[in-house]
């Protein structure tokens, strides 16, 4: 996902005289060049390195977890909200159940759970915020309408609505996230594509005789998709906290499953008797929200090409300078 | 201005039709025959009767759609399905409660988000803008009822300074009050407040770069005067943050005030759900929704008195 948007900088890059000394990774292919932008990317920025670091970290601990580590379902009855030990890292649950391999279990879970939502905002929002922008007109005030009806109802409010219909899930509780979250991309896409519309290129393209299926392929969708990836990446961290919320009061994953979000809702339970349980899935939560958050951040300002020369141009300076 | 404003207003009503079919059209989510769903399984024929009565289940969609919107718009939400009250009179009962928590969040976000974006943003690089950017970074990233647990665990179980759960009507006096309303505005503002002071903080550096603010540091106006013209230019985009924190913050409150125990619509649509009561889960939303397409036309209305220049 993050290397279709570096494409788009390709001819930008081309055009700008900071890449005469890179000339030759012009004759790169096209794949090679897009590895070569986001290798560049996350050398350069911390909040990248961070945000990408962790996600890659907790995701190969989920995979090894499943190999090697104890079932996150096997209850050791000895053992009931103990602290941590050499048998329990982190200690076990109310069930004795060991809370790190649930930790482990859980952030597949979760992280499935945030792609669902995720994916459906962008398979809704895009899409008709591209056909509002793009055709204008009815289409426009239609969609626009329907969107601003949609933003008016509280998410979680209409997840919980949806939820409480459907019956308690996590696909259907993250399919009604997914849902409250179009509207927004949908707005985001339709001014980018407005704004995109009127340039030059575009109607170069026209005079050209290219077809309309064409122009918006080639120049308005590169062109106009930006904003929305720095918006995907943060919606992964709002997706993320509505799973855990949802699970938190019950409505989303469903025991024995482990998420983060009803491992909490059991902390909550024995909150008086035992509130360091509540401490692991707490922080990592919170952790991968930032994670998400600072991947958005760093890209705004990677992708976006007054603020990129602005950094090159300093780095250049600095290596002239010594 | 005037026509601007009626124009607004105008607007509200396809809003207002929409949302009322999307709540409606809520009901019509549950899978199957929904009287059945909602008696159970061993419910006696003449109990699927009523409650398919109750519900006019054997009415086309249109007449069901008509029926119950000209009755909500009366102020009449109809029967609960679990208590048999008044689902009007219960939300009624709720909603101060939630409002209480939601205004608590909504100030604090004000009293704390504006000022602390505001100094980040005219001293940008100092310790206090480091200090508030990393302030708003947690912010936004930590969940809220964690930080609800969290401050539960602190300064109720430990410290005993604030009660752990519960709430108290405004009627008990504000002391009283305050001390209930303190920790769930907290967990539930934490987010709004870090919304508000990022966005304030990069509403001030832009305005603050402009070319006018150069003019009038140049022809030696004192910093006051300065503030002053800067205030005024990050108002509306501040404004708009501030608006958009109240959908935020009631969406929040369905699970902040679970942690606290706190009875209003919030805790009123979660148990609502697992006991079943289609009809109040649907009530709730649509009042939400209410609230905050209230919220956005106070918000737009007020722009459009305070800046002329939006049409």
């Amino acid at each position: 996902m993050t290397s279709s948007p570096l494409t788009s900088d390709a001819p930008l890059a081309e055009g700008s005289p900071l890449v005469v000394n890179e000339a030759p990774s012009r004759r790169q292919t096209p794949n090679r060049r897009r590895a070569a932008a986001v290798g560049s990317w996350l050398r350069s920025d911390r909040r990248a390195q961070f945000g990408v670091g962790f996600l890659v970290l907790v995701l190969l601990a989920a995979f090894a977890a499943k190999l090697f580590a104890q079932n996150p379902l096997t209850q050791d009855l000895n053992h009931i909200l103990d602290g941590p030990s050499g048998k329990h890292w982190l200690g076990t649950d109310d069930l004795g159940r060991d809370v790190f391999s649930r930790l482990l279990g859980g952030s597949l879970v979760s992280l499935r759970a945030s792609c669902i939502a995720v994916g459906v905002a962008l398979l809704i929002g895009v899409p008709l915020g591209l056909l509002a922008g793009f055709r204008g007109g009815i289409t426009d005030e239609i969609v626009m309408r329907c969107a601003d009806t949609l933003l008016a109802f509280p998410g979680l409010v209409l997840a919980v609505g949806v939820v409480a219909m459907l019956g308690p899930g996590l696909t259907n509780a993250m399919v009604a996230v997914g849902i409250v979250f179009a509207p927004s991309l949908a707005r985001l896409m339709r001014a980018q594509v407005l704004s995109v519309k009127e340039h030059l290129y575009v109607e170069a393209a026209v005079t050209f005789g290219s077809s309309t299926g064409q122009i918006v392929k080639r120049h308005i969708i590169p062109n106009a998709v930006q904003p929305v990836i720095v918006q995907t990446s943060l919606l992964f961290a709002l997706s993320l906290l509505a799973e855990a919320g949802l699970s938190f009061i019950g409505l989303g994953v469903q025991p024995p499953d482990p998420s983060w979000g009803s491992m909490l809702g059991r902390a909550y339970r024995f909150m008086q008797t035992a509130p360091l349980q509540m401490i692991a899935p707490g922080l990592i939560v919170m952790i991968t929200a930032l994670a998400f958050n600072a991947i958005g951040d760093s890209l705004r300002d990677e992708l976006d090409p007054i603020r990129r020369r602005r950094r090159r141009f300093s780095r250049t300076d600095a290596s002239v300078v010594p | 201005m005037f026509r601007s404003i009626v124009k607004r207003l105008l607007t509200v009503v396809p809003t207002l039709l929409l949302a009322s079919i999307v709540t409606f059209g809520l009901l019509k989510l549950i899978p199957g025959d929904p009287a059945t769903v909602i008696a159970g399984d061993n419910a006696t024929p003449a109990r699927l009767a009523e409650i398919r009565g109750q519900l006019h289940l054997d009415e086309s969609l249109p007449q069901q759609y008509g029926r119950w919107a000209s009755h909500a718009i009366r102020g009449d939400l109809g029967t609960s399905l679990y208590s048999t009250t008044k689902i009007a009179t219960t939300i009624q009962a709720r909603l101060p409660a939630t409002l209480q928590i939601t205004l608590g969040a909504l100030l604090l976000s004000v009293l704390i988000g504006i000022p602390l974006g505001f100094i980040a943003g005219w001293r940008s690089d100092s310790a206090i803008d480091k200090a508030a950017r990393t302030i708003s970074t947690v912010g936004i990233g930590i969940p809220n009822f964690w930080l609800g647990m969290l401050l539960v665990t602190v300064f109720a179980l430990k410290l005993h300074w604030l009660p752990a759960v519960g709430f108290h009507g405004i009627t008990g006096g504000l002391g009283q009050t305050a001390k209930y309303v303190v920790l769930p505005a907290i967990a539930l503002g934490a987010a709004s407040i870090a919304e508000t002071t990022r966005q304030t903080r990069s509403a001030v550096l832009e305005v603050r770069n402009k070319d006018f603010v150069r003019t009038l540091r140049a022809i030696g106006l004192p910093n006051r005067t300065i503030f002053k013209h800067v205030a005024k230019n990050i108002a509306v985009p501040v404004f708009t943050v501030v608006g958009l924190q109240a959908s935020r913050l009631l969406g929040a409150t369905v699970i902040v005030e679970a942690v606290f125990g706190i009875n209003g619509i919030g805790s009123l649509v979660v148990d609502s759900v697992s006991r079943r009561d289609y009809p109040m889960v649907q009530g709730v939303v649509l009042v939400m929704a209410l609230l905050i397409l209230f919220v956005n036309l106070v918000v737009d209305i007020t722009y459009r008195i305070v800046d002329p220049r939006i049409r």
